[in-house]
């Protein structure tokens, strides 16, 4: 095998989550009843008209400022023609000729790279097929779901800079709250085209297309396995023709899909139903004032505003939610590195979805702030807290509400003390007669077990000092006792 | 029954005065249509049973003293590629010959509100592709003022219609000419209005870019209420070019009218009427150069003043025309590929197969031969569609600059009478020259009427005005002035 360069570039479909579909009034949402989101303009009916969202252009527009585009304020739609089962219309209403955004990028701190946006454009989606053994069912609930798609521009060079741009870019997305990003229900796909250059010798493969891609892990191995199989051909002097190529994902490899001589012709021309898109230049001012803390930007902030490691940074501008959370939680009780630490060990534990968990957390940062605070001052031990916060995630109850109404706060009246403590060493020394002889000739270890079962009984609400402080003078109690 | 030629405003009268019921009305279209409809074949659905309740009801509400309707007592048609909710709407295509429209067409909204009755679905060339009504996959429509002549088209079963006396007017579409041009050849009026002004939610497209719901009627005054019940933006401003208020064309029309009366006035006095040269250079049957003659003079008579203009790029209207229609066909055409409704192929091995096989079927030559040639002009010819596109907006500034000297144009709307039928249907060049007075109004959008010009008794001609943008009134205008000295037996009583 030789030594070549490898050149990749993207292009991700990104659903956006507007309350209805691009085109219709139909609800814009995934649903286990097949067809239940229809109507005769995403049915692709005769007669029926499309009427361009709103919210869809905002949306995208939204991205293309984000990614840094140049906005073309004047542009159409053009319809995008093939016949294919899940497309009612025959054709695709997209933007071919002149999309949205152009000339774009995006900068990878950890490679030090910039990866070029070449173009990000809206379009619709179509419906699914669902293949039985000896039929085909087409549920048309996500045909007019609204897309942006965004093509890179071959900037990328290896698996670590395609993962890192794949995270960088769904991390801004996330920003912008403008779609679901869940790549395993398919409101985020991307495709990769890879082919690799023999600088020296002057040689390079074909283009292929490689789709199918339904993780983040998938476009990387997939990557790996083309640019592996590229380079063998390329070494071999093999001849390749442009490919479309399917990721496998259980064989691990890639399979040919159509070969590019076949391509379509898509007949591209303008969409005649739809007026053509006029962006004024104060609705692009407004929606880049609007734009929110973008993550790299967030990043910066948090690591010197908060004096965070790069590590606590990546996960804390990983979501707005998360984010959001944080800097709330921070305003109840200031202490960034404690809260940092509590979210990403005890509460994201505790959350299935991960950070994506943050959008519709029972518990509220201020109570977050205000468990934090308890803790910071002593009145809770840890475990507590721990506990406490597993019923918060549930409940969405006040903390010290919990603690009270489950007797969970710290025990701090003596005499109650006392009390627990003299009927545990009671019971205790009738349990292991020898107890008390062993304190005395090794007082480390006996006061250890009466200080782990202690806390065991009280549930570590006592203060570990005071507890000590007790048993010893209980044990010096039941010694006077035996003396006498 | 002798209601003939009247107005529906002068229909209505009679309703209020009694002089018959609307029971008797309908009833008397009913048998007009089943005297004559075997003849002349210009349905393709008719939907009697419920015109008669209508009726009942209509004369229940005469009783009750209860106010009318803009358009109560007339009855319509709608051609068959407009939808009407639970109603087939074939296209006259073998491709949806089954198919039940789910929803109705917005223009039928107002329709049904102001009181019209349907009485069905009229034929027309396949998918609106032809000029004569030839072209329907299930018959072909006769012209009432001649059996053996062609009704013209698309829209020839709703000129045929109401040429007919089957009901007071009928909805059509006008993508290259398909209104004006058979109600040119039956002898009716048609207006195309200003493309947006109607809603086209529930047309089957063909054109897009062009396709415009027209109006067929005996008289402007018709087309002027039934205009008023079709404008947009009443039902909703997504589907139409969203203007602050609706225009009231039939209260414009009469006080137009009698203030010209009561200053004693002659109807069209300060009205400039550009004559647009090249309209005219094109060879023409002798007969319509003689009815455009007597209708320059009757405008004249009125009090118009008539000036001659040019619109330089005329003739590059009619490639400009095919070649952007044809290619938006190919694409709104793709829809029909047999897996969500219409002719569905039985009998195949894959999808590729459905699809060759269901359109193979589905679609007639016409149909064919027009998707095939857009298909090539998308896939060898793309330079062709950027020059169409230059040539309409060449001929927007061609009428903009007539618009400023004239307050509408009138021109030819055909160059000749109904042919024979069958003599053009093997020449699609043939066939497709009928367009060429009307495509340039398409291509630009504007509004045009076409308002028979031939003294009775002779084969019907056509002349076309063509207003500017969203002046429908002025054309109503200018009909109504040509229809007091052309036609002045539909004048009787109508003032």
């Amino acid at each position: 095998m030789i030594k070549a360069e490898t050149v990749i570039g993207l292009e991700i479909h990104v659903e956006l989550n507007t309350e209805t579909k691009i085109f219709c009034g139909c609800k814009n949402q995934a649903s286990k009843n097949p067809n239940e989101y229809i109507c005769p303009t995403c049915l692709g009916y005769p007669g029926a008209l499309p009427r361009l969202n709103k919210k869809v252009v905002d949306y995208a527009l939204k991205a293309a400022l984000a990614l840094n585009c140049e906005v073309q304020r004047n542009t159409h739609m053009d319809r995008k023609h093939y016949f294919y089962p899940d497309l009612p219309k025959g054709y695709q209403i997209t933007q071919a000729t002149k999309p949205l955004g152009i000339k774009g990028k995006l900068y990878l701190e950890k490679a030090k790279k910039t990866v070029g946006i070449e173009r990000i454009h809206i379009e619709e989606d179509t419906g699914k097929m669902m293949h039985r053994s000896d039929d085909t069912d087409i549920d048309y609930n996500r045909s007019g779901v609204p897309l942006i798609e965004i093509v890179t521009a071959p900037d990328l060079s290896n698996e670590v800079e395609l993962l890192e741009f794949l995270e960088e870019l769904k991390n801004l997305l996330a920003f912008l709250e403008i779609s679901d990003l869940k790549m395993e229900e398919g409101s985020l796909r991307c495709d990769l085209n890879i082919n690799v250059i023999d600088q020296k010798r002057g040689t390079k493969t074909p283009v292929m297309e490689v789709k199918n891609l339904n993780s983040f892990k998938g476009a990387v191995k997939a990557g790996l396995y083309e640019q592996k199989r590229l380079r063998k051909a390329l070494g071999k002097n093999r001849e390749l023709t442009k490919e479309t190529r399917g990721w496998d994902q259980k064989r691990e490899e890639t399979k040919t899909l159509r070969k590019k001589e076949d391509s379509l012709e898509y007949q591209y021309f303008i969409e005649p139903e739809i007026l053509p898109l006029q962006l004024s230049q104060r609705k692009i001012r407004n929606t880049a004032g609007r734009m929110p803390e973008l993550p790299q930007q967030k990043r910066a902030r948090f690591k010197k505003q908060y004096d965070l490691p790069d590590y606590d940074v990546g996960i804390l501008a990983k979501n707005p939610y998360v984010a959001d959370f944080f800097e709330q939680a921070l305003l109840v009780c200031y202490a960034p590195k404690r809260i940092s630490n509590w979210i990403m060990t005890q509460l994201l534990s505790e959350m299935p979805k991960g950070l994506e968990g943050f959008k519709d957390l029972a518990l509220k940062p201020k109570d977050f702030g205000k468990l934090m605070t308890l803790i910071e001052e002593g009145k809770v031990p840890k475990k507590i807290g721990e506990k406490v916060l597993k019923e918060i995630l549930i409940t969405g109850e006040d903390p010290e509400r919990i603690l009270k109404n489950r007797n969970l706060g710290k025990i701090t009246d003596p005499e109650e003390i006392q009390k627990i403590v003299a009927e545990l060493v009671d019971q205790l020394s009738t349990q292991y007669p020898e107890l008390l002889k062993d304190y005395q000739k090794k007082p480390d270890k006996a006061m250890k077990f009466l200080m782990g079962k202690g806390m065991e009984r009280t549930g570590g609400r006592v203060d570990p000092e005071k507890l000590r402080e007790s048993i010893k003078q209980e044990l010096l109690l039941k010694f006077q006792q035996k003396e006498y | 029954m002798d209601n003939q030629g009247l107005t529906i405003e002068q229909i209505q009268n009679q309703l209020v005065s009694k002089k018959y019921s609307a029971e008797e009305l309908f009833k008397d279209t009913l048998d007009t249509i089943k005297e004559k409809e075997h003849k002349i074949g210009a349905f393709i659905t008719l939907s009697e049973e419920e015109i008669v309740k209508k009726a009942q009801g209509l004369d229940r509400k005469l009783q009750k003293g209860t106010s009318l309707g803009n358009l109560e007592g007339a009855l319509y048609s709608i051609k068959d590629n407009i939808m009407m909710k639970n109603q087939r709407c074939t296209c006259a295509s073998n491709m949806l010959k089954n198919f039940i429209a789910p929803y109705d067409g917005e223009c039928t909204l107002g329709l049904n509100e102001a009181g019209a009755v349907s009485l069905g679905k009229t034929n027309m060339d396949e998918f609106a592709m032809g000029s004569s009504t030839e072209h329907s996959a299930f018959k072909v429509t006769r012209n009432p003022r001649d059996y053996k002549r062609v009704a013209g088209g698309s829209s020839g079963g709703s000129a045929a219609a109401v040429a007919a006396g089957f009901g007071h007017f009928s909805l059509g579409s006008d993508t290259g000419g398909s209104v004006r041009q058979p109600a040119a050849f039956c002898g009716v009026l048609g207006m195309k209005p200003t493309y947006g002004l109607v809603s086209r939610l529930g047309l089957v497209s063909f054109a897009p870019s062009m396709d415009q719901i027209g109006i067929l009627a005996n008289n402007s005054r018709d087309i002027a209420r039934v205009l008023e019940e079709i404008q947009g933006p009443d039902f909703s401003k997504d589907y139409t070019l969203v203007r602050k208020k609706p225009v009231s064309y039939d209260q414009e029309l009469q006080a137009f009218t009698k203030d010209r009366e009561s200053r004693k006035e002659k109807p069209l006095k300060g009205i400039t009427i550009g004559i647009p040269k090249e309209f005219f250079e094109i060879s023409m049957e002798k007969e319509v150069e003689k009815a455009l003659d007597s209708a320059m003079e009757a405008f004249k008579s009125q009090g118009a003043k008539l000036i001659s203009l040019s619109i330089p790029h005329f003739g590059y209207g009619l490639s400009a025309y095919h070649v952007l229609s044809m290619v938006e066909a190919v694409s709104n055409l793709a829809r029909f590929d047999g897996v969500g409704y219409g002719n569905r192929a039985s009998n195949c091995e894959n999808i590729e197969d459905v699809i060759e096989k269901s359109r193979g079927q589905g679609f007639g030559e016409e149909v064919k031969r027009r998707l095939i040639l857009g298909n090539y002009i998308l896939s060898k010819e793309k330079q062709s569609l950027v020059r169409a596109k230059k040539v309409q907006k060449l001929l927007q500034e061609d009428f903009q600059q007539g618009f400023q000297q004239a307050d509408f144009l009138f021109t030819p709307t055909t160059h000749t009478t109904a042919f024979k039928l069958g003599k053009k249907s093997k020449s699609p060049l043939d066939m497709q020259r009928l367009d060429e007075l009307t495509v340039p109004v398409s291509l630009t959008g504007l509004p045009a009427i076409s308002v028979p010009c031939q003294e009775p008794g002779n084969l019907p001609v056509g002349g076309q005005l063509i207003g500017n943008y969203f002046d429908e009134t002025v054309l109503l205008k200018g009909a109504l002035g040509l229809e007091q000295v052309l036609s002045p037996n539909q004048q009787k009583g109508n003032r």
